[in-house]
């Protein structure tokens, strides 16, 4: 219950929107007008008598079988003796130009037969016959499903146009067979209303499918897109002029519509086909699959239960009453195909279908031949051996059922679904395999070289994502190619879904084919970038349903991965932060101790509480760098932006640092015309203190350091940069270096103090305050910072 | 001989043994290279070795002091803000003598020092 409010008030708050606002009126309104007449007519009996004038005079032309005629004995060509209380020839005189008489104009009717024997039918005091309500119930039934699927889906994908559309077909749909129904009990003004909604009918279906796919999506706010209307409403604005005489359609118009409403239909029939065949989304692709699949389950039991029954035998095997329920498989469909995000288990579908309906045929075969042959031999049973003979074939049914569901599996398996039956075996082995792999890199090598090698690929590249952004796993092939990885990692930043699998991802980087995003629930742990085939061939249906089994393996592989090594992380952070801690704390308690048990002269007293100070500063700062990792990590900084005059902060800065290091050399280079900087002080100081302390402790031999600051006004930004000549950062730990705990581990870095948290917090300040950081180091030579900061004009 | 690449505490075990003691000589080097080259040279009775250093770490200084035929006499105790079992286990199996882990109280400390030194 709870969910559902939830779903409710979500579609309230997103459907605020104007042109929302007046669909829900308009759809309250028609499911109002459809129930209103649904219930006015259900149990009203009808007459269920067409007249129609042939060379021969005025005759019965049909008799509805649920109708009140029918049970009064009259038949098709009856001749109509009185009707409605006056002579035939009185009340049939104003037709004889439209020369038909529909059931809804005929309340009492008394007709002669081919032996001159008269037939009464009145409709007052007459009740609904038993196949006539089932029918009725058989149209409500259809109806409500249309309507559940209708709001169902609009509830789940508010903002989908084909959501509106679908939910507007159902609406229709009940509103033509309310209005129908209530016409046929003697309503003829519900002509109107019937007209209306089977006039924009097939228009509706025309206009979903032809915004459904999604390669489509600039078509959805074309206006253009509504002139496919303009037959329907042609046809709705001529009935009440020419198409409704006395009371009735004419029928030349009724023709009219029917072709109008046909037109419709084999536009749909058409684009529906186009959709298919010229689909690049595999999403549409699988839609129209669904929709095919649901046409068929609703017209493929109708030809077997009724169409062919009635051409060979003239008797339907099912009473035509219940035909309409088959409807019933469109909408759900339709539905189906607009809501579910896995597509892919379609084709799983099919083909638990055809497993099934094989099982079903040879298990009715098998007990048809276990009956024939024993009612063969023994012509009379008794009930007891009755009995016994439906426990032995229910036995023999039980005992076959699971080798013959496994063989007929395998079967199809192997002779429907050939690449399918080995790439599961593929999915399964690389499932095991990845079992016995921890680390990213293992991961990532085992998913590449298996997809890329069983689909052929030119190349194939895993990009894990981790607090720093993505990093490459693993590449193969034509992806070995660091530009070609630049270029990906470029498309990861800027993609969309459209972009994603199962979309193909073409025209972005050359041979790139795939997106494939690794999710373990709904968190990304990385994507894998999968080439075109190396002999140019197109992904079947089978290549799709290997990669995302691969994927999701890799995914989950991938997540444990990545936790263990936070783990192993987050285990080297408290050792380094217990460490960083207890070294200035010896200090404070060993001095403090000296001095409660000494007494020394003043000097040393001073040097030694200067010490206790000294350290006490450094746990402090110590603490602030993990409590900005704290707020930092659960959304709680605060930034207060102004206005920074660079050159003045920079000196107060470099006085500081210049006090705590004699071995280096500080060169500032600071543009004299630099524009003020958008940031907060306190926190750009720090983060530039923290470069500049961080410049000073990994060039441990002393050297140049170069602090400069370039405006670029292109990019309405000032660029700061903190270049030494120190160790320099190796290309693996520069994606980690912005990110908590992690320390540079060389031998050169033994015994440099540090949390691993600094450039951490100046990643996530910098980026906080709308600028961006980034390094450019040589092993060896150095490093440079650069530390990128909106100006005024960003904001103009 | 102290090996203490923070020059606060280094003074600080320096004042321990040197000045208040006042019955050992001390001698400061602040990184791993210098302290093994220093110990060959001066052979000291007890070494107070940090284990994250500049250069060499602890471990490897200890190895090197107790796998030199010369220093077979030496002390070597560990001190550490490392505070977990691994870190002890490892400086156990290096051959370390003792363990201790910063902060410390100087009389603990100091207490520790004579006794390990009169056993030798």
């Amino acid at each position: 219950m709870k969910s559902i409010g939830n779903i409710i008030l979500k579609t309230f708050r997103e459907h605020k929107r104007p042109n929302l606002i007046s669909f829900w009126v308009a759809a309250i309104c028609l499911l109002a007008i459809s129930i209103a007449l649904f219930s006015a007519s259900l149990g009203r009996p009808y007459i269920g008598v067409t007249l129609s004038l042939t060379s021969k005079g005025w005759s019965v032309e049909s008799v509805d079988p649920n109708g009140v005629a029918k049970d009064a004995g009259i038949t098709q060509g009856n001749v109509p003796v009185e009707i409605n209380g006056q002579a035939a020839e009185v009340f049939l005189e104003r037709y004889n130009t439209s020369r038909l008489v529909f059931p809804t104009l005929i309340n009492e009717l008394v007709v002669v037969d081919n032996r001159g024997q008269l037939h009464s039918s009145i409709l007052q005091g007459s009740t609904l016959s038993l196949m006539g309500l089932i029918q009725n119930i058989a149209w409500l039934f259809v109806s409500l499903i249309f309507w559940a699927v209708g709001f169902y889906v609009i509830l789940k994908r508010p903002r989908n146009p084909a959501s509106i559309l679908l939910c507007l077909i159902g609406l229709f749909f009940g509103l033509m067979l309310s209005s129908n129904m209530i016409w046929a009990t003697g309503v003829p003004k519900a002509a109107y209303v019937q007209v209306f909604a089977m006039g924009i009918g097939p228009w509706l279906f025309l206009h979903l499918f032809i915004i459904l796919p999604e390669e489509r999506v600039w078509i959805r706010n074309k206006p253009q897109l509504y002139l496919i209307y303009l037959p329907a409403a042609i046809t709705i604005i001529l009935f009440p002029i020419i198409g409704f005489r006395d009371d009735q359609a004419v029928r030349w118009f009724l023709n009219v519509r029917y072709l109008v409403a046909g037109l419709g239909f084999l536009g749909v029939i058409a684009v529906a086909t186009i959709n298919y065949f010229k689909a690049t989304s595999t999403r549409t692709l699988q839609q129209m699959k669904i929709m095919l699949a649901s046409c068929c389950a609703a017209f493929v039991p109708y030809a077997v239960l009724y169409i062919f029954p009635q051409a060979i035998w003239r008797e339907s095997i099912l009473p035509s009453e219940y035909g309409i329920l088959l409807v019933s498989f469109i909408p759900l469909g339709m539905g189906y195909a607009i809501i579910t995000r896995q597509l892919l288990d379609i084709d799983f579908i099919f083909r638990r279908g055809i497993i099934y309906g094989l099982i079903t045929v040879v298990m009715a075969t098998i007990l048809s031949a276990g009956v024939f042959i024993v009612f063969y031999f023994q012509r009379e049973v008794t009930v007891p051996e009755e009995i016994l003979i439906a426990l032995v074939l229910g036995a023999i049914a039980t005992a076959l059922f699971g080798p013959a569901k496994k063989a007929i599996e395998a079967w199809v398996d192997r002779a429907l679904y050939k690449d399918r039956y080995d790439y599961r075996k593929i999915i399964q082995s690389l499932s095991i395999s990845l079992n016995a792999v921890k680390d990213m890199t293992g991961v990532s090598r085992l998913v590449v070289g298996t997809v890329v090698n069983t689909l052929n690929l030119a190349g194939g590249c895993l990009f894990t994502k981790t607090q720093a952004g993505f990093e490459i796993g693993a590449a193969q092939g034509s992806f070995l190619d660091v530009s070609r990885q630049r270029q990906l990692l470029d498309i990861l930043s800027r993609r969309d879904r459209q972009m994603e699998f199962p979309n193909k991802a073409l025209g972005t980087v050359p041979e790139l084919s795939f997106l494939v995003p690794l999710k373990a629930g709904e968190k990304e742990v990385g994507i894998i970038c999968l080439s075109n085939k190396k002999t140019k061939q197109d992904f079947s249906t089978d290549d799709l349903f290997l990669i995302q089994g691969i994927a999701s393996a890799a995914a989950m592989a991938l997540h444990a991965a990545l936790l263990i090594r936070d783990v192993s992380i987050r285990d080297t952070f408290v050792s380094v932060a217990s460490h960083e801690l207890r070294t200035p704390l010896t200090s404070v308690v060993g001095y403090a101790d000296l001095l409660m048990s000494q007494d020394p002269p003043v000097t040393t007293r001073k040097r030694w509480l200067k010490n206790i100070l000294d350290n006490s500063e450094k746990v402090t700062a110590m603490v602030d760098d993990l409590l900005n990792v704290s707020r930092i990590q659960s959304g709680r900084v605060s930034i207060k932006i102004e206005e920074i005059n660079l050159s003045d902060l920079l000196q107060e800065v470099l006085t500081l640092c210049r006090e705590s290091t004699s071995k280096h050399q500080f060169v500032v280079d600071i543009k004299h015309d630099l524009p003020p900087i958008l940031a907060d002080r306190d926190k750009f100081s720090q983060i530039l203190g923290n470069l500049l302390n961080n410049a000073i402790k990994y060039s441990p031999n002393g050297g140049r350091i170069v602090v400069s600051a370039n405006n670029e006004p292109l990019e309405a930004r000032v660029v700061v940069s903190v270049a030494d000549e120190g160790i320099g950062i190796a290309p693996e730990d520069r994606n980690l270096l912005f990110t908590t705990f992690h320390r540079i581990q060389r031998p050169e870095t033994q015994g440099i103090r540090g949390s691993g948290l600094g450039l951490y917090i100046a990643k996530e300040w910098t980026e906080a305050m709308g600028g961006k950081i980034w390094v450019e180091s040589e092993i060896n030579k150095g490093s440079t910072f650069f530390v990128a900061m909106p100006t005024q004009d960003s904001h103009e | 001989m102290i090996v203490e690449d923070d020059e606060s505490v280094s003074e600080l075990l320096r004042t321990i043994f040197e000045g208040i003691m006042g019955k050992y000589t001390t001698l400061c080097v602040k990184d791993g290279e210098e302290a093994i080259r220093m110990a060959r040279v001066n052979v000291p009775d007890l070494i107070l070795l940090d284990i994250n250093l500049p250069g060499l770490s602890g471990y490897e200084v200890c190895r090197a002091v107790k796998s030199d035929p010369n220093m077979s006499g030496t002390k070597v105790v560990m001190i550490t803000g490392m505070a977990q079992t691994s870190d002890w286990v490892k400086a156990k199996e290096v051959g370390a003598d003792d363990y201790f882990t910063k902060p410390f109280r100087s009389s603990a400390l100091a207490a520790k020092v004579e006794t390990l030194l009169k056993s030798a």
